[in-house]
């Protein structure tokens, strides 16, 4: 993982889970706060913000000595959240380019073809 | 807790610190950054003890830093040891003899992880093994409060990053660290919080993470941009 450190290191470690979970790569436990806070070079703190960020949001689930993992149908919730995010982000980027939403529309059946 | 409080601490006609109040949550990591004579090292000496204020007053839960509570915080000063005639191992084992809360096995994980070779004279030892040595003595007690010095300067770039995660390495959540530097980009995402230092003032302090969304910056770019320029 690259951190940017211009910008909010806990965000990024949220996004970051949040992507390793919807690859799959996280399963059912997650990486216990030392653990990742030793991989990255970051304060431990910044990253138990981060897990209780995903907590609230109902994506992982944690106990007092029994580590953090993910919640039950988090994944499949997840990636549909992720893949839509990234969907509207490719019909903004289109769309200020001065593309139609037809356009757009018959561009993403081509990429269909294609693969 | 540590409490400061209208601190001043003048050499003469020299300001060292010039009127600083701040307040320290135990457990939290704080860097202190500022260019050389910004009055970093001048504020961890006199929260350890080793001068006292020339006005305002530091309480650390509740006591003036002295000798009870030297049992309870660690220093680790930017001078280099003077115990060159020693071993490393028989300095490292002189030296934990004068405190109750030395953590053998802390001293062991970081002498492996620094691969720190004990059996030989400290003056035969690179100025970075020296500091890792330092390390070694300063963070293999459980003390309540870490106060590091610049423990990356004189360190070459290569090797800052190794230095940075044997201190994470010790680093206890309860515990609370002060870390003075100069050189940011590789020591800032321990910082959770970041307090910017010049000439003996306090010039930005705030949660790093808040800064960084405020700003749009890294702590380098604000010490680089905003402090220093």
């Amino acid at each position: 993982m690259k951190i940017d450190k211009s910008k909010p290191i806990w965000r990024q470690i949220v996004r970051e889970i949040k992507e390793r979970i919807s690859r799959g790569e996280i399963k059912d436990d997650v990486p216990t706060v030392r653990a990742l806070a030793e991989e990255l070079g970051v304060n431990p703190n910044t990253v138990a913000r981060a897990y209780r960020e995903m907590e609230g949001e109902g994506v992982v689930e944690s106990w007092v000595g029994k580590g953090t993992w993910v919640k039950k149908g988090a994944r499949n919730t997840l990636k549909e959240k992720m893949v839509e995010e990234e969907v509207e982000k490719f019909v903004e980027n289109l769309s200020s380019m001065g593309l139609s939403k037809k356009e757009i529309k018959k561009l993403a059946r081509k990429i269909d073809d294609k693969n | 807790m540590i409490k400061i409080k209208n601190l001043v601490k003048r050499y003469n006609e020299v300001y060292a610190i010039n009127n600083i109040s701040l307040d320290i949550e135990d457990g939290s990591f704080v860097g202190l950054v500022g260019p050389n004579g910004s009055g970093k090292t001048t504020l961890l000496k006199l929260i350890f003890g080793y001068c006292r204020p020339t006005s305002g007053e530091i309480k650390i839960d509740g006591s003036s830093p002295g000798v009870a509570l030297k049992s309870k915080t660690a220093f680790y000063p930017e001078y280099d040891s003077t115990y060159h005639w020693m071993k490393a191992r028989d300095l490292i084992n002189w030296y934990s003899g004068f405190f109750s809360d030395w953590n053998k096995e802390k001293e062991k994980n970081l002498i492996d992880f620094f691969e720190l070779p004990t059996h030989r004279y400290v003056a035969h030892l690179s100025k970075g093994l020296r500091a890792k040595l330092k390390l070694v003595l300063t963070l293999s007690r459980d003390a309540k409060t870490f106060l590091l010095d610049e423990p990356l300067s004189g360190i070459d770039p290569a090797s800052r990053a190794n230095i940075t995660s044997g201190i994470l390495k010790a680093y206890r959540e309860r515990q609370t660290f002060i870390f003075s530097t100069h050189i940011v980009a590789d020591a800032e995402m321990l910082f959770e919080r970041t307090i910017f230092m010049k000439e003996g003032n306090i010039i930005i302090d705030g949660e790093s993470d808040t800064l960084r969304e405020e700003y749009g910056k890294s702590m380098e770019q604000i010490f680089k941009e905003d402090i220093y320029g």
